[in-house]
């Protein structure tokens, strides 16, 4: 009876706990899972420019020449700094992106990234991105499978795990190991 | 007690933005410290590998796959270095393109052998990735069999690589960064380039990610 209340006891206080935590992993997952269709980090957009060619002779590809350009064809953008990453072309930056501007006919391309709100923070930590984070990250792995372990054996009775939690437990059981037959281990 | 809670998370929201606007930005020119560019660097590699170095740059490109990876060029823009956060430093984020930045960081060198290219084939055959022939791709399912290819074809280059070379190895180097500030500048610091002159922007073989 005491350790059934331990058990219930722990499951409730790892959940308040990683409450967050479990929003941030699960969001950040959703938003990395479909990285084919997105940028889950930032809004990238794209526009085409078309240049007049006499604003890009060789004596007019200097800063103060194409902080002009910037601000006529990029309204709103700082410049940064440019480079040629090769003869024909012109890579400046902004502070959003950069223009990258082919010299002979003009045809530019106007790239602007932005943080995704709350993705963008949410996936960095997904990422990983400092020591002391896979510390955390390790700690809350370790509660997931303490929570997912005690979660079994919170009820008692039909709902409980010799009930209805024996038929939904083997249902994520059977899942994965499933997927694993079919496309891991190519039995079927 | 949601009074608490609510003092609590004000608390925590406050430090964060306290902290976010900690951003490490120096004025330009510090004479104190000793610092060397891409150029010098990239000239006398062996000179400074496995040293503390603080090296100068524009970032021309950062690695949209996490930020784990970023390119710092010289005034010249055909040299460019590959630099990598530490454990402890975090990622770098994309707004910094075309900043100029002030690195400070250890060179490493990996010598590439034989022995190294079948256990890297290895490796990759069992999925993995290696730093010598990180990829840039964003992850879509074409990209990765582009990728799978491009990898492939630097494997075969590498064996080229290490047959031409006159010790049976060659060398990758980048810098593991410790530290890196954002330099406000005013002053020119573009990279110009004379008419006529070459700009073949593709990186050195030796220094490809």
């Amino acid at each position: 009876m005491k350790l059934r209340k331990l058990n219930r006891n722990i499951h409730r206080d790892l959940g308040y706990i990683f409450f967050f935590l479990t929003m941030i992993y699960g969001l950040s997952g959703i938003a990395l899972n479909h990285r084919d269709n997105w940028n889950p980090s930032y809004i990238i957009k794209q526009k085409e420019l078309s240049i007049n060619p006499e604003q890009l002779t060789q004596e007019k590809l200097n800063k103060e020449s194409l902080i002009k350009l910037t601000t006529e064809y990029a309204p709103g953008e700082k410049y940064k700094t440019h480079f040629s990453p090769d003869e024909n072309t012109l890579k400046i930056f902004i502070k959003d992106g950069n223009i990258q501007i082919d010299l002979q006919s003009g045809q530019a391309i106007l790239e602007t990234s932005k943080r995704r709100p709350v993705f963008h923070q949410f996936n960095f930590l997904h990422y990983n991105p400092i020591r002391w984070w896979t510390i955390i990250a390790d700690i809350y792995a370790i509660s997931l499978m303490v929570l997912a372990i005690s979660g079994l054996f919170i009820l008692k009775g039909k709902n409980g795990i010799k009930g209805r939690g024996a038929w939904l437990a083997s249902l994520g059981i059977v899942i994965p190991i499933a997927f694993l037959l079919i496309f891991y281990w190519k039995i079927f | 007690m949601i009074k608490k809670v609510l003092g609590i998370l004000t608390v925590a929201a406050i430090m964060v933005s306290c902290g976010n606007k900690e951003q490490k930005k120096e004025a330009c020119c510090d004479k104190e410290m000793t610092k060397v560019t891409v150029e010098q660097v990239m000239e006398n590699m062996q000179t400074y590998v496995d040293k503390d170095i603080v090296i100068v740059g524009t970032v021309n490109h950062v690695c949209s796959h996490g930020g784990k990876r970023m390119f710092i060029m010289g005034e010249n823009p055909d040299v460019a270095i590959k630099i990598i956060p530490n454990e402890e430093m975090g990622v770098f984020e994309k707004e910094l393109e075309g900043s100029h930045v002030i690195v400070t960081g250890i060179l490493e060198e990996l010598r590439i052998d034989e022995a190294y290219v079948a256990n890297l084939e290895a490796e990759l055959t069992e999925g993995g990735d290696n730093e010598a022939v990180h990829d840039h791709s964003g992850g879509t399912h074409e990209e990765e069999a582009e990728a799978e290819n491009e990898k492939k074809t630097q494997i075969e280059a590498m064996r080229t690589q290490i047959a031409e070379s006159e010790n049976g190895y060659y060398s990758q180097f980048w810098i593991v960064a410790s530290k890196f500030e954002v330099k406000e500048c005013d002053h020119d610091h573009d990279h110009d380039h004379a008419e006529g002159e070459e700009h073949d922007h593709e990186h050195d073989e030796e220094h490809q990610h």
